[in-house]
This record gives C-alpha cells, sequence and structure tokens, in this order.
C-alpha cells in the first residue's frame, strides 16, 4: 500500500521548512497543503487540536505535530537511506541537545525585537542574538556541517532561520559574516544542497515581506 | 566492563528525578552527586558549560545535559525495561505529550511566585485547569499510565504534577485536581505515586514545600 503523506504548513514557516527540507532529503513524496492562519480549516483543528499550529504531518491519515518531532519521525521511518541523527547514542544525545538549546532560544523571537525595537531593548536583542549564533559557531567548531561529514538533524534545525539574516543586517546595519563567518560559511554550503536551495526563500522576498509584515520601511 | 554512570542533580528538581527514575527503572548503577545551586561546582560548570544547570548524567566520562535528551540517551543504550513504545507514530506521540507538559508546566510556575498576599491569578488558574482537562481527555484517557499499562517517559516527564499540585493547594489555596472533576488524572496520581522506584525516590514533600517557600521569599 502506498504511503499518504500530506503537509499543513504554511509557505513562510521556518518551522515548516524543517519538514519540507526533511522530506526532500529523504525523496519522499507528499501533498503540500497551504494554511490561513487567520483563517484555520478544519483540517488543521481536527489533526492539531491542542496546538492548532502548523507544520502538520499527516502520514496515512494520522498526525504528528511539532517540527523536530516529525523531523525524528521521518527519520525513524525513513531509515533505510540519509540518517539525519548519528547511530551513536551519545552523538544522538549532543545533536538533540544543541537542536533543542537553539529552540530554547527562540531566535524568531529574538530576531522579531531586533528589528522592531529601539534603542536598549534593540541593543539587548541584537546582543543575544549574536551570543546565540556565536555559541552554535562554537559548537560547530571546523566541522562542515553541525552533523560532521553530513547535513543531519541540527543543520536542519538550524538553516531554515538562514533565510532571515539578510533582513536583520540590512536593518540593523550589521554583517553575519563578520561576526560569525564559520555560521556563513556553513549556511552557504547547506545552500548547495537541492534540498535546502528548493525550500529556503529567496532572501531578499523576505526582506520585502518583513517589511510589511512589521510596517517597517 | 560497564562504564561508570554519574549523575549530577538537586533534591529539589523535579527534572533531577526524571532522570532517577529512569536509571532505576532500568537498574541501572549510578553514582549521584547533590549539588548546591547557590554554589554550583567546578563539575558542574565544566560538565555543563552552555546551561550550568543539572541534571547532567555522565556516563564514561561524556556528560549528557537536559532532562529530555538525558531520558532519550538512557532509553537508547540501557533498552531493557523499555520506557517508549516501538512503534514510531506512538513515540512522536508520546515526544508530543511531553512536550506540551514542559512548554505549559511554566504557567504553574506563575501561580506559585505570586506574592503571598496576592490574590491567585484567575487567567493562570483557568490555564492550569484546561490544560489538565487535556491531559486526562487526550494524554492519558483510559489508560491507567500515560504509558499504557506501564509507566513511560510520559509519566515519568509528569511526575513532577503529584507534588506540584499538592503544593499549589497548600500554598495558594488553589486546588485543581479533584476526583470528581479530573478522575482519571487524580487516579494516576495515586497510581503513579504508588509504584515503588516512584515512592522509594520522591522528594519528603513536607521538606520540599518548607523549601518553595524560602525560595519565593
Amino acid at each position: 500500500m502506498a504511503d499518504e503523506l500530506v503537509l499543513l504548513d504554511t509557505c513562510v514557516s521556518m518551522f515548516g521548512m524543517r519538514v519540507r527540507i526533511a522530506l526532500a532529503e529523504k525523496g519522499i513524496k507528499y501533498e503540500y497543503k497551504e494554511q490561513d492562519l487567520t483563517n484555520k480549516s478544519e483540517l488543521l483543528l481536527k489533526m492539531n487540536s491542542i496546538n492548532k499550529k502548523i507544520p502538520v504531518l499527516i502520514h496515512n491519515g494520522k498526525p504528528i505535530c511539532e517540527s523536530l518531532i516529525i523531523v525524528q519521525y521521518i527519520d525513524e521511518v525513513w531509515n533505510d537511506r540519509s540518517p539525519f541523527l548519528p547511530s551513536d547514542p551519545y552523538q544522538r544525545a549532543q545533536a538533540r541537545f544543541w537542536a533543542d538549546f537553539f529552540d530554547q532560544k527562540a531566535v524568531y523571537a529574538v530576531g522579531k525585537k531586533l528589528v522592531t525595537t529601539k534603542g536598549e531593548e534593540q541593543e539587548a536583542a541584537k546582543k543575544e542574538f549574536l551570543e546565540i549564533y556565536k555559541t552554535m559557531e562554537r559548537e560547530l567548531g571546523e566541522k562542515p556541517y553541525f552533523g560532521g561529514e553530513k547535513f543531519g538533524y541540527v543543520d536542519i534545525a538550524l538553516i531554515t532561520f538562514y533565510s532571515w539574516f539578510y533582513v536583520y543586517e540590512t536593518l540593523e546595519k550589521f554583517s553575519m559574516e563578520a561576526e560569525c563567518p564559520k555560521i556563513v560559511a556553513w549556511a552557504k554550503r547547506c545552500m548547495q544542497k537541492e534540498s535546502v536551495a528548493k525550500t529556503l526563500p529567496d532572501q531578499k522576498k523576505v526582506y520585502k515581506r518583513v517589511l510589511e509584515l512589521y510596517g517597517l520601511k | 566492563m560497564e562504564e561508570k554512570v554519574k549523575l549530577l542533580g538537586c533534591w529539589t528538581s523535579g527534572y533531577s528525578y526524571r532522570v532517577i527514575w529512569a536509571l532505576k527503572l532500568k537498574g541501572v548503577e549510578y553514582d549521584y552527586i547533590e549539588e548546591d545551586l547557590r554554589n554550583k561546582s567546578d563539575m558542574l560548570l565544566q560538565f555543563n558549560p552552555v546551561h550550568k544547570k543539572i541534571p547532567v548524567l555522565v556516563h564514561g566520562g561524556k556528560p549528557i545535559a537536559e532532562s529530555l535528551v538525558i531520558l532519550e540517551y538512557i532509553e537508547e543504550t540501557w533498552p531493557e525495561s523499555p520506557l517508549l513504545p516501538k512503534d514510531s507514530y506512538e513515540r512522536a506521540l508520546a515526544r508530543f505529550w511531553i512536550k506540551f507538559g514542559d512548554d505549559k508546566g511554566r504557567t504553574l510556575s506563575v501561580l506559585f511566585f505570586q506574592a503571598p498576599e496576592e490574590k491567585p491569578d484567575e487567567n493562570a488558574i483557568k490555564e492550569v485547569v484546561e490544560f489538565l482537562k487535556i491531559l486526562e481527555e487526550k494524554a492519558l484517557g483510559d489508560k491507567k499510565y500515560f504509558g499504557g499499562n506501564n509507566i513511560g517517559l510520559v509519566d515519568i516527564a509528569y511526575g513532577w504534577l503529584c507534588h506540584w499540585l499538592r503544593a499549589l493547594e497548600d500554598m495558594r489555596g488553589v486546588k485543581v485536581l479533584e476526583p470528581s472533576t479530573l478522575p482519571r488524572l487524580h487516579a494516576w496520581v495515586e497510581n503513579f505515586e504508588q509504584i515503588p522506584v516512584i515512592q522509594e525516590n520522591l522528594p519528603d514533600y513536607t521538606k520540599w514545600l518548607a523549601h518553595l517557600k524560602s525560595r519565593r521569599n
């Protein structure tokens, strides 16, 4: 019986992009259903009645919610190709730790503060933002990917937020390449992968949309 | 030769107990080191430089931090007496409920850290009741434990509810877990606390409550 996969998502969601990259990495076919979060569909409300959020992956009628939980699920079910998590339990724990660290730091919320506030609040947000990425940069070290030689779980968790770098740099006049050169090099390396290049939006398009979204000049 | 296992924990922390319960349920021998969180040891700072928090599991000299990451590591390293389902979908559900609890758990702390003379925050109480209702109806259902007939990681993750809900009543006069309104969840607390490993590894309630009160002042 063929697998039936449906992804409830919004094209701009960095969390949804994680799932799309994961599915692409494994070469899995699925039906994409764009959601309107201002007018949530019955399907979304039924499939994620608890949080009512996207992304939701529906596999043969059964919903899986929360982007990183979905990515782990995809890795476990399609375990015959392109593993995201290492096989060694200690390395797996490290991968889970770093993805959790990144999510705990709520980069999206910090980034929003960075571009929508002024003065001390903005300075604090910028400091926090850079600290998060500098910590990740130290963890990356000299490795090509967070996963080591291969693109993996932590790479998937982080790369989708790269599409906003241009926004932060342009609005706040700093250079991520100057502040976190290894992160930028890592991101460009990830962008060489088809799954990432096809999923991440054009940075200038994101910039235009963010200006509208936050009513900025 | 089995490698040595060490746990850095704190008797007042629910996160610490999660790890203790998992290790004990699996019959894993370990050395326990009580940390004074007002005076963190060099060992803790060395093993968890990122968060500087307990619990930290050290296996063969290698540290793992963050209770949920540790639990998954324990499950993978000592697969006997499994605490997660074998089925990938069921595992995804378990992980979802665990995350749900940790995300919502912060609401409860709002109620605790209000000043004693302040009337308990009505909105926070409503949120807590709703949270417990969802747990009872969607996560627990008619099962004895969240894990089914035997406890699993979800039960372990929610173990903190037992003492905290009692403390909510004693400290703030707020009673949310009544057998009349939440019979199944109420029964779960009783069943959970009666499991020998849990019973033998819970902090003394009176001592713990006193500590909680002093922390708040």
